[in-house]
């Protein structure tokens, strides 16, 4: 089926007809149209400024529709956990809840199980809750850095974030319905739609890993409801795995005993096998399978590139690591592009699946250009490469990061 | 675990949500058309589902890379491009990007 521009817009338009937040006679800007009474005057950037956008304040808008917005980096520097109105969007198709009646909203259960049922909010709130604080990481983070450069969303490091969750488990929420024997996987899907006639967003879980006790349905983040833009009311936290995984708007959890065949877990989100998912660039025929763990990645956040710093013998450098999957045990970081390491000491733990504060003081042995590195180390002994990797989806880098700064 | 982190079921926090409130959000405005010579092919084929600024932020690419980008639009997503359209509609992209 053909759609057209027209069409595109008359699918958003009916969706906030129904939410009564466009009067029926009002144009939606668009393809066709110049006008939009839902403009807010925000301001886009040029270049590569920021915008206020929606309920995000000073975010760099890779994309308007549907929304693409990258945290600053300077926001990872003022604390180990992202603030709502900071934190990092991606949607793939437009057509996205922007309104959502709390009373109204049900989260069904169904498919391979004994007794499907549906939950209202409030049934979801009377559960036994759970916290758990996460990094919610873009599977193309920093892409815009792979060399040779690669399509898609031109990320750099800012399309990551770290929060407290606040929910209820998954495993709860499937053991109300009943497992039944014989079942594999658990698919998981959302409110979101696609515009065009193809499979919506949707990602699968095997059972074991969904009834593992820390995936779980979040309501809260960092304390207060979720943005709209990030999911409200409910989303999917998957600890330690890459952030596609993470539905949002979830509204429909289906039990199943054969592979899911949708698009967005057969063909969508592919890394090669090799070890670290890297192969050369340029080659063809080999193996891929779907993107899941993360991988340890540090950042120095006090100093950005092309900074011209004070020369001083000493010069403190801070910033935030991750362990991937697993705890971050050990940072390290140079000053001379890697010809010293020198170790950092790491800050206040919340946990294996978050961000970790470090500091770190180093000596500068020279005036003139500098390249600062930082290095981690998880608690299952994986250290980050120096070289990075490539694969054409732009996928898993981890590599370590430098900043180049000088100093004068 | 350290504090502040506890996976697992805990006596209500204090701070824990006790409701969620009905929420709405409106999203800025998405005017911006392409202009110039291939403006009615790349407006016709590319905004039904996104904004210009998705080729906009795209680095340089081959023309083979343009050419697999809009074949991957239009078989994997169902993008509104005609079979006659691919090359086309390649060419054009080549051409924007190389304008700026």
């Amino acid at each position: 089926m053909r759609i057209d521009g027209i069409a595109a817009h008359r699918i958003a338009r009916r969706r906030l007809l129904s939410a009564g937040l466009v009067a029926a006679g009002t144009m939606l800007s668009g393809a066709t149209s110049n006008s939009g009474p839902r403009a807010t005057g925000a301001k886009l950037p040029a270049g590569n400024g920021t915008a206020n956008f929606a309920d995000k304040r000073a975010m760099i808008v890779q994309r308007v529709r549907p929304p693409l917005l990258e945290t600053p980096m300077e926001v990872f520097d003022e604390g180990v956990f992202t603030p709502n109105d900071r934190f990092f969007v991606r949607w793939h198709w437009a057509d996205i809840p922007l309104a959502v009646d709390v009373d109204s909203f049900r989260l069904e259960i169904g498919g391979h199980v004994e007794q499907p049922l549906t939950l209202s909010i409030e049934q979801i709130l009377s559960l036994p809750r759970m916290q758990l604080a996460a990094i919610n990481q873009c599977s193309g983070n920093s892409r815009a850095l792979f060399e040779p450069r690669v399509p898609g969303a031109q990320w750099s490091h800012g399309a990551m974030g770290n929060a407290l969750w606040e929910g209820v488990s998954l495993r709860a929420v499937l053991d109300l319905a009943g497992v039944r024997a014989g079942a594999r996987e658990v698919r998981l899907s959302g409110m979101d739609r696609p515009l065009t006639q193809v499979d919506p967003f949707r990602k699968s879980l095997a059972i074991d890993h969904a009834r593992d006790g820390e995936v779980m349905l979040a309501f809260a983040m960092n304390r207060e409801q979720l943005p709209l833009l990030n999911g409200f009311p409910l989303r999917l936290i998957v600890p330690g795995w890459f952030s596609t995984y993470w539905v949002k708007a979830l509204n429909r959890i289906e039990v199943a005993a054969t592979p899911d065949e949708n698009y967005w877990m057969a063909k969508a989100y592919k890394v090669p096998t090799t070890e670290d998912a890297g192969v050369v660039p340029g080659s063809t025929g080999y193996e891929t399978r779907p993107i899941s763990t993360m991988v340890p990645r540090s950042f120095i956040t006090n100093v950005r590139d092309g900074d011209a710093l004070q020369y001083a013998p000493r010069v403190p450098l801070r910033g935030i690591a991750m362990g991937g999957d697993q705890g971050v045990a050990q940072v390290e970081v140079s000053a001379d592009n890697g010809a010293h390491w020198h170790e950092a000491q790491l800050e206040e733990d919340f946990g294996r699946y978050s961000f970790r504060r470090f500091h770190a003081e180093v000596p500068i042995t020279a005036r003139g250009p500098a390249k600062l590195l930082a290095r981690c180390t998880n608690t299952a002994g994986a250290t980050q490469d120096m070289d990075p990797i490539w694969n054409p989806g732009g996928y898993m880098r981890g590599n370590v990061e430098a900043v180049h700064a000088s100093f004068a | 675990m350290a504090s502040g982190a506890a996976s697992g079921e805990q006596a209500r926090d204090p701070q824990s949500l006790g409701r969620l409130e009905s929420a709405a959000v409106e999203l800025p405005d998405d005017a911006e058309l392409f202009v110039g010579p291939d403006a009615d092919m790349l407006n016709a084929d590319c905004l039904a589902c996104h904004s210009p600024s998705m080729i906009r932020t795209q680095p340089p690419l081959t023309r083979d890379q343009w050419n697999a980008v809009v074949i991957k639009m239009q078989t994997a997503y169902r993008a509104p491009v005609a079979p006659a359209e691919i090359e086309p509609l390649t060419d054009a992209l080549v051409r924007l990007k190389a304008a700026g």
